[in-house]
Order: structure tokens, then C-alpha cells, then sequence
């Protein structure tokens, strides 16, 4: 069965390969694994990326392998520091950015999270990743906020009990 | 000057030699051009709000709005009045840190509206922002 300590290491190991793509981070950049954070718009500089834990789901596939999935919620937020509206052409590139973080945590075809390296079949790969939503116009237009939302469910098989 | 515009003189009057802290006030328009409104603007409403992110649980943004009430008459360079608008700012240097406000309204509303029938005080919708 999927567990709730199972979910928090996945959202670790989500932050970590973010951080190990995202090698151009900037000294404001961060990202962090959470459960609750209120981010003071007036003072934020750089780009953040919060991982939460959001939920996990289970089911047998066969007599012997469980099949467990544990949903992420991906929130990118950064804010529009210069006076006045941003241009187009830097929420180009911050949709772009976040274009490469779906590429980076979906690709189910690259190295799987938490795998075991003496175990070929472990680890956790991408079941689905959309970015639920690309940006956040109410936070554009009330608080000069490029805010984006990613939803990333990782798979895995497991022995069953 | 009729009765109305009296009274709203000296509302004014007395919100200035009452809410005015004397500290530095500068109004800066998108271009650039500025204007001291210190002992002539004030600050009305604060009110922080917290935003939950739609899609995510356990997300928030805070926000500080301020609404700056300045006299209409005071609000021109060289001579020339203008109106607020979005994204120019506010420094107000109360208690020796500056605080910048930019001009952003809140959704469904506009940056500014008057304050009173004689249009005579700018209520001015901002956002701290530094």
C-alpha cells in the first residue's frame, strides 16, 4: 500500500532532481519541499519552486505487484520586480521555463526517482504530468506575479504485502 | 466657494494636519517625473489579504494593499495635473525605511476613484511592493 512517508520522500526526491536539472539558478533562486507556505509578495525576488505532497492512490496489479501513485503539486512563482507591467517577452520566458520543468520532472523515459541502483525495475517514474495551470492571471494583474502550477503523479510497482 | 466645497476644503485641511506623519512622500509616475506630496497625501485603508493558490493546497500569497488619499489639486508636474495610474509608485519614507506602494487595483475595481461628490480627493488603490 502507498503511504504517507512514501509521498514525502517522493516530493524530496521530486526537489532534488529539480535541483540537479536547474543548474543556472540564480542567488534568489530556490526550490523547497513544503506543506504550507505564505509567500509575501512585496518582498520576493528570484524564481521559487515550492513541491507539495498531495496525494497517493493504490492498486494491486497482479498476485504478487502493487501499483502505487503519488500526486505532486508544483508551484512556480516568481515576481515582476521593475516598476510597472512585465513585458510580454519575460512571461515568454518564464513559460518557457516552466515548459522545461514539465519536460524535466515528466519525462518518463528519463532516470527514475528514488531508484535503487542495484535494483533495474525500482524507482518511481512519471504516470502523468500536466501544468495544470500556466499562469495565474488574477496574481498577474493584482500583484505583477508570474505564478504557475505543475501536477506530476509518480508510478511505481512494488512487492505487495 | 458653496457650502460642499467648504466643507470639503477643510475636511481636507484636517485630514492633512491630522494623518500626514511629516515623513518624506514622493510620487513617482511610470516616466519617471516626480512629485513630493510630504504633509499633502495620507494613508487610508491597509488591508493584507492572503491568496490561496487555486491549484494547489497549502500555497498562499500575501498581499499588502494601501490606498493613498491625495488631493486632487496636488497631483501635477509643472503646473499640469494628471490622474493616477497604473504602475507608477509611491516611497513613503514613515519611520526612516522606505516602503514603495505601486498603483495596481484590486480585481474588479479601478486604480483610483474619488473619494467625494466635489472630486476634489484622489482615492488611490496601491500595493507595497519593496
Amino acid at each position: 500500500m502507498p503511504t504517507a512517508a512514501r509521498l514525502k520522500e517522493v516530493r524530496d526526491g521530486a526537489v532534488a532532481k529539480i535541483l540537479a536539472a536547474w543548474t543556472d539558478r540564480g542567488a534568489n533562486d530556490a526550490v523547497a519541499g513544503v506543506y504550507r507556505i505564505d509567500l509575501d509578495a512585496s518582498n520576493l525576488t528570484g524564481r521559487k519552486v515550492f513541491v507539495f505532497p498531495v496525494s497517493v492512490a493504490g492498486r494491486q496489479v497482479d498476485r504478487t505487484e502493487d501499483e502505487n501513485d503519488y500526486a505532486l503539486g508544483v508551484w512556480v512563482v516568481e515576481r515582476y520586480e521593475p516598476q510597472g507591467d512585465p513585458p510580454d517577452a519575460w512571461l515568454d520566458d518564464r513559460l518557457a521555463w516552466v515548459e522545461w520543468l514539465w519536460r524535466t520532472l515528466g519525462n518518463p523515459r528519463g532516470a527514475r526517482l528514488l531508484a535503487d541502483p542495484g535494483e533495474p525495475n525500482s524507482g518511481l517514474w512519471p504516470a502523468v504530468a500536466e501544468i495544470t495551470a500556466a499562469y495565474d492571471h488574477d496574481e498577474l494583474a493584482e500583484g505583477k506575479l508570474f505564478a504557475s502550477v505543475l501536477t506530476v503523479i509518480y508510478r511505481e510497482h512494488v512487492e505487495g504485502p | 466657494m458653496t457650502r460642499l466645497s467648504a466643507g470639503a476644503a477643510a475636511l481636507i485641511r484636517r485630514q492633512q494636519a491630522g494623518a500626514t506623519t511629516g515623513a518624506a512622500l514622493t510620487y513617482t509616475r511610470v516616466g519617471g517625473a516626480t512629485v513630493d506630496l510630504t504633509g499633502k497625501a495620507w494613508p487610508g485603508r491597509s488591508a493584507p489579504r492572503r491568496n490561496p493558490v487555486p491549484d494547489v493546497r497549502g500555497g498562499a500569497v500575501v498581499v499588502s494593499d494601501r490606498d493613498f488619499l491625495i488631493p486632487v489639486a496636488d497631483l501635477a508636474t509643472a503646473g499640469t495635473p494628471f490622474q493616477p495610474a497604473r504602475g507608477d509608485r509611491l516611497t513613503d519614507a514613515t519611520g526612516g525605511a522606505a516602503t514603495v506602494y505601486e498603483v495596481i487595483a484590486p480585481t474588479g475595481e479601478k486604480e483610483w476613484r474619488f473619494t467625494d461628490q466635489t472630486n476634489t480627493v484622489y482615492r488611490v488603490h496601491c500595493k507595497r511592493v519593496a
